[in-house]
């Protein structure tokens, strides 16, 4: 009898619909953040087309652009600062302000040289690259994004 | 409680529209990534007509209008007598034209009116002063062939319309580069490149130097002539000069020292090639004529410019520093440039009055005379290979350097020499 008038109760449906739609969100949640790590969405914007261009060709192809644009912490900490980047990308994107040479923030290149040590941190290991403010991306700026594999110049519609 | 409804409601609709906006413009409507082709007759040379037709390239080529001075302070396109920064100028170039004109030049739309307005043309000028000033030297050339160079200047303006516009560097069939100076074309054939030839990124820098480069007139025909014949540096030039090409011996004589002169004109196109850009097959157009993005479509600057005023645009394409450290790098070599390049024509400045003193001894060494003279031409050369080129040495630092040091050495040795000839010390 009590169980039965618990089913009835409108506590006990809000709570049930609460958490049928608390799953559901979950998922959308989580599928469009996996979603937007994709190269081929990250890629999909116009004004990412030439740095997409470059990184299908080099040596880092297997990665996608979130393995490397994304801080090394945690995921609070990874999913502060996409919300963060992807308003500003969206802002301008729509604004289309974007100029044809996109460079790295400050916090962007530190984001990046991190994500450079955590595959590579046995090669610094014995060196003094270890000691502190080591800027990877200085010498090694054209390893992804560079010079010569874009799909460059105008082109002439006949 | 209806009023509340009406309000979320009206939120929504506004988030959606929002929405939908961003959704278009980001995925659905992208920018144009090409440019659609027009039919421009061949002989058009109106720049407006084809900025109909090519709109963000016209717009930036406007700028070219613009008068300014550069961001570091070197060049711009302010109009004002070189000679008040650089007061040497006078002394050097005394007896001849540049000594009572000499401007900071003003960008491309100007060209044709600063050719009416400099004091440098008399009754006396010939046809050749035109070549690289118009696009209707094309079918100056195509009718007459070089016989418009001998022509007095006054007999060709009338057919003269429009300055350096679209059609000097573009065949519009096509919309591919061209160069349309013919003593261009003949200076490279000798050098054996081919320029019909020529590569896109290879024209990205010809279309450039076909005007921007030292030139003289052959003194039978007056036709315009490159000296590239032995090289590009200014050794090479001055070694070619000294044989003395189709008769062509100096360009004035000095009246202090009574040293044949010659007189260099903008070597932009010589000196940036033997630089680390040129030797890396960097194009002038990569930092002149950037890509940028006007509401996301992106097209070649045509406001050719000192690339100071778009670091971003220009150097930050390969060079990862901040805008501010790149244009003090490029502050701190002009300042360098600039500062032997003083020393250089105020030295030169000094010999000309020695060699002129000691000339005028009664008992004075001939052969050593001579010496010196032919000391104070190369210095002068090396000094207004320089002096004469666009960039304050930054196309290519260390030659530009070692030349002036060089033009230094050769000063003080001419003015060693005059004191020896004279056997006095001036």
């Amino acid at each position: 009898m009590q169980i039965e008038n618990v089913k009835k109760s409108s506590i006990f449906k809000f709570l049930i619909s609460g958490i049928v739609i608390g799953i559901i969100l979950a998922a959308v949640a989580v599928g469009a953040y996996h979603q937007s790590g994709d190269a081929r969405f990250c890629g999909s914007c116009h004004s990412m087309k030439p740095v997409h261009q470059q990184w299908k060709t080099s040596n880092h192809h297997q990665y996608t652009c979130t393995e490397c644009h994304l801080p090394d912490t945690h995921i609070i900490g990874q999913v502060a600062y996409k919300t963060q980047a992807g308003i500003n990308d969206l802002i301008h994107e729509t604004a289309r302000d974007y100029p044809v040479a996109i460079g790295l923030s400050d916090r962007a290149r530190q984001i990046v040289n991190g994500n450079c040590v955590r595959c590579h941190a046995s090669t610094i290991a014995s060196t003094p690259m270890t000691q502190g403010g080591a800027d990877c991306i200085k010498c090694h700026r054209y390893l992804v994004h560079g010079r010569g594999n874009d799909q460059g110049g105008i082109k002439i519609e006949k | 409680m209806k009023s509340k409804n009406v309000f979320l409601s009206a939120l929504l609709g506004i988030a959606l529209i929002i929405l939908c906006i961003i959704l278009v413009r980001v995925f659905l409507l992208q920018p144009s990534e090409t440019v659609k082709l027009a039919a421009i007759p061949d002989t058009e040379y109106d720049p407006a007509v084809w900025g109909k037709h090519y709109p963000l390239e016209y717009q930036s080529y406007l700028k070219n209008k613009e008068m300014a001075p550069s961001p570091t302070g070197f060049g711009g396109s302010i109009k004002e007598q070189k000679s008040i920064k650089e007061p040497e100028i006078l002394v050097n170039f005394k007896g001849m034209a540049f000594s009572k004109d000499y401007t900071e030049d003003r960008g491309h739309p100007y060209a044709m009116d600063d050719l009416k307005e400099t004091k440098r043309v008399t009754p006396a000028t010939v046809g050749s002063c035109m070549t690289c000033k118009t696009a209707n030297l094309r079918d100056i050339y195509k009718t007459m062939g070089w016989n418009y160079a001998k022509k007095p200047l006054a007999e060709l303006m009338p057919l003269i319309k429009h300055p350096i516009v679209c059609a000097n560097c573009h065949d519009p069939k096509t919309m591919k580069l061209r160069v349309s100076n013919p003593a261009f074309m003949d200076a490279m054939q000798r050098r054996g490149i081919d320029v019909a030839k020529a590569s896109r990124e290879d024209m990205r820098s010809y279309v450039c130097g076909q005007c921007h480069a030292e030139y003289y007139f052959k003194p039978d025909d007056k036709r315009v002539t490159f000296p590239w014949d032995k090289g590009l540096k200014p050794p090479d030039m001055y070694a070619y000069y000294k044989e003395i090409p189709s008769g062509f011996d100096m360009d004035w004589l000095h009246p202090d020292s009574q040293a044949k002169m010659l007189k260099a004109q903008h070597p932009d196109f010589e000196l940036f090639s033997e630089g680390v850009h040129g030797k890396s097959g960097v194009s002038c157009a990569d930092c002149h004529m950037p890509y940028m993005r006007e509401k996301g479509r992106k097209y070649s600057s045509h406001w050719v410019t000192s690339p100071m005023k778009h670091v971003q645009a220009s150097c930050r394409t390969c060079h990862t520093q901040d805008e501010k450290w790149l244009l003090e790098r490029v502050r701190t070599t002009q300042n360098n440039v600039f500062q032997l390049q003083g020393i250089a024509g105020q030295t030169i400045a000094r010999a000309h009055d020695v060699i002129g003193k000691a000339g005028a001894t009664p008992e004075v060494n001939q052969a050593e005379l001579s010496k010196a003279r032919e000391l104070i031409r190369n210095a002068q050369w090396f000094w207004d290979f320089i002096a004469a080129e666009n960039s304050m040495g930054f196309h290519n630092p260390d030659q530009t350097l070692n030349t002036l040091g060089q033009s230094i050495d050769l000063a003080h040795q001419a003015i060693a020499t005059a004191n020896r000839a004279a056997g006095k010390q001036y």
